[in-house]
Parts: C-alpha cells; sequence; structure tokens
C-alpha cells in the first residue's frame, strides 16, 4: 500500500513537473524552468524509501510531503502565489513545522527501539521534535540565501524581516507538534 | 569540587563586569554600561545555578560559557571587535559548537545509560545539530524581536547578516554532531 502510493505520486509529480519544464524551456522563462527542474529532482526523492528496509515515514506523512511540494514549487514559485499572496510563505513555512515535526516524530521512532523509549526522558522528545524543525527551517533558509546569491534573487527578497518571520512560523508549527509528542509519548 | 570552581569563575566574570558598568556610568558611556550590566546578570545565571540548585555541572561547558561571554560582551560589545567584521561570524562558529555541546550533554542527562546502546549515532547526530540550530534560531528571533521592540539594532547588517550567523551556527554545530556521532558509533562497536 505503502509503496503503491508512493510510486504513483512520485510518477504522476515528476510527469507534471517534467511537462511544466519543457513548457517553459520553450517560453525560455529561466526561473520558472529552473523551479520545474528542481521539483522533478523533489518528486523523486521519496522513491529511495522503496530500497530502504524500513520505512519509517507512513502514508500522511508521504501525501504531506507532496502536498508541500505542490504548494511551494508549483503555486508557489511558477504560479506566483509567494508574490500574489502575502500569507502564502508564512502559512507554508507554519505547515512546514508542523510537517518535519511528524518526521521528527517518525525518526524518533526509528531510532530508538521500542523497549529503549521508557528509558528516554519526554524532553528529548520535545527537544528534538523542536530542533529538527528549527534545524531544517535553518537549512531551507541557507538554501533561499545561496540561491538568491546565485540564480533566483527573488526567493528572500522581502530582507531580513521576511526571513525572521519565516523562521518564527516554522518554529510555532514545531512547538505545536513537539507539545504534541511530548504529551502522547507513551503511546508513540 | 567543581562546584566551587564553577562559582568562583562565575564571581570573577560578575565582579569583572559589575565594576566595568560603574566605571563607564561614572564615564557616561551609557552603552557600555549597560553591556556590563548584561554581563552581569549572564554571569550570574551559571552562579545562581550553583548556588541555588544540586544540578550536577559539565565544568567545559560552563567554562566555555563564559569565555565566550567575555569575548562577546567583553571584547566584541566594550572593546568594538564587533566591527572588526569576522568577529561575529567567528562567535557565532563558537556559540554553535558550545551548543552542540550543550546538547551533548543534556541528551546524556536526559536518556537512562541502558538505553543508550539501543539508540542510533545518526539520532545523536540530528539531536545535536538539530539542538544548535534551534539556540542558533532563537538567538535570531530574541535579535529581531529586541529590534522590533526596542528600536534596537541588533540586526543592523539585514538579512545577510542573519544568514551569515545562522550558517556559523550550523557549521559550528554540525562539526560537533559529527563527532557526537562518530563517537556513539564506536562506542557502541566496542560493546
Amino acid at each position: 500500500m505503502k509503496h503503491k502510493i508512493i510510486i504513483i505520486f512520485s510518477l504522476v509529480f515528476i510527469a507534471f513537473m517534467t511537462g511544466l519544464l519543457i513548457f517553459y524551456l520553450k517560453k525560455d522563462d529561466s526561473s520558472r524552468w529552473m523551479v520545474a527542474l528542481g521539483g522533478i529532482v523533489v518528486s523523486a526523492l521519496p522513491i529511495s524509501l522503496l530500497f530502504v528496509k524500513n520505512n519509517p515515514f507512513n502514508i500522511p506523512i508521504i501525501i504531506g510531503y507532496y502536498v508541500l511540494v505542490f504548494c511551494t514549487a508549483f503555486l508557489g514559485s511558477i504560479a506566483n502565489f509567494y508574490v500574489d499572496f502575502k500569507w502564502w510563505d508564512s502559512g507554508l513555512h507554519f505547515y512546514k513545522g508542523i510537517f518535519v515535526g511528524f518526521v521528527g516524530i517518525a525518526l524518533y521512532k526509528l531510532y530508538i527501539p521500542q523497549k529503549a523509549r521508557k528509558d528516554v526522558s519526554r524532553w528529548v522528545v520535545f527537544l528534538f521534535v523542536l530542533s529538527l524543525s528549527a534545524c531544517v527551517t535553518v537549512l531551507w533558509e541557507i538554501y533561499e540565501f545561496v540561491g538568491d546569491l546565485t540564480f533566483t534573487h527573488t526567493m528572500q527578497r522581502g530582507g531580513n524581516k521576511d526571513t525572521m518571520y519565516d523562521i518564527i512560523f516554522a518554529i510555532t508549527g514545531g512547538l505545536l507538534i513537539s507539545i504534541y509528542s511530548s504529551v502522547q509519548k507513551l503511546k508513540l | 569540587m567543581n562546584r566551587k570552581l564553577v562559582i568562583s569563575l562565575s564571581l570573577v566574570y560578575v565582579f569583572f563586569m559589575g565594576a566595568l558598568s560603574i566605571y563607564y556610568y561614572t564615564a557616561d558611556e551609557t552603552f557600555k554600561s549597560l553591556v556590563s550590566i548584561g554581563g552581569v546578570v549572564c554571569g550570574a545565571i551559571p552562579l545562581s545555578l550553583a548556588l541555588f540548585t544540586k544540578l550536577q555541572f559539565n565544568l567545559p561547558i560552563i567554562i566555555s560559557y563564559l569565555i565566550f561571554l567575555f569575548a562577546s560582551q567583553f571584547l566584541g560589545s566594550i572593546l568594538g571587535w564587533y566591527g572588526l567584521g569576522w568577529w561575529d561570524t567567528f562567535l557565532h562558529l563558537l556559540s554553535g559548537s558550545l551548543l552542540a555541546f550543550t546538547g551533548i550533554a543534556l541528551y546524556e542527562r536526559l536518556v537512562y545509560r541502558n538505553a543508550g546502546k539501543e539508540i542510533s549515532p545518526w539520532f545523536v547526530f540530528l539531536f545535536t545539530l538539530s539542538f544548535s540550530a534551534l539556540g542558533g534560531v532563537i538567538w535570531e528571533i530574541y535579535e529581531f524581536s529586541s529590534d522590533q521592540l526596542f528600536g534596537m539594532t541588533l540586526q543592523g547588517g539585514g538579512n545577510k547578516d542573519t544568514m551569515i550567523d545562522l550558517i556559523a551556527d550550523t557549521i559550528g554545530g554540525l562539526i560537533i554532531a559529527v563527532w557526537a556521532g562518530v563517537r556513539t558509533k564506536i562506542k557502541l562497536k566496542k560493546i
């Protein structure tokens, strides 16, 4: 079931992004075809999950990942939502914080076997989930920053204030899930 | 023993900063005087932890914390080394690794020893790296909100400065996290 979903989603997304790539290559719209190219790469990433022994990510996380790719690469960058709607960026960062929070829970379960979990404080869960979402946000902003230095010039054009709001929204999302995860620790 | 050392080192720092704040106050240097008061407060944190709690201290962390305060508050703000340009970045690199060590210490405190054998080195790596990223992020949020609420200019360098700070934090954390992960892996092999 999980395998089927990964295969279907990745193929559909790769086909969609390839279509966009060809379309914008013909139009010579370099910022858009680059996003589409990046979209192909990120859509293909979950395929690697088919080859690992135990895939820690459940179906909601996988679907959540493709929702994120669609909202940022297609709606955000190609359909211009990032520019047209001011809240789009912040909203996505909030969503991303929550998403990474759930990824954190999945990784926690992967790396710490069931029988060892009773010897792990709930603070570890709390800190791990929160920190992971902070870490991903930082990597994301670094990616935007480096991208702007080289070829896009649009991702961080809102300046410092925008970057900070991105980070604050993402951390808030992560915080919610980290509170949830530490409260629910025994059931994880 | 550790406790006495922590108390005396923090006391030295608190007195040093207290003297500076009085000195700069009489010399009519409000900014430097305020920074020194901040120094007294920051130095008082390990001091009061040592006096009023039963926490076990990790001496290397407390010492690097005090060195970091000295480098940031005294050398950076009062002697003006932040004006050098690279000083700020260098300190972020240091604070990133300092935070990573704090993460490791916390992790070791919060996980019972017999669970340690079961936990993947990747968890240690991710926990350490992410913890230092979290610290960097909270620091930038603090700078940002001080700027917004009190009209200060901690992030005066704009987006580029914020980003370089964060990159330096992350690199500092990454180095220690790799070390922590590898160390855990070697430990697990021995068992």
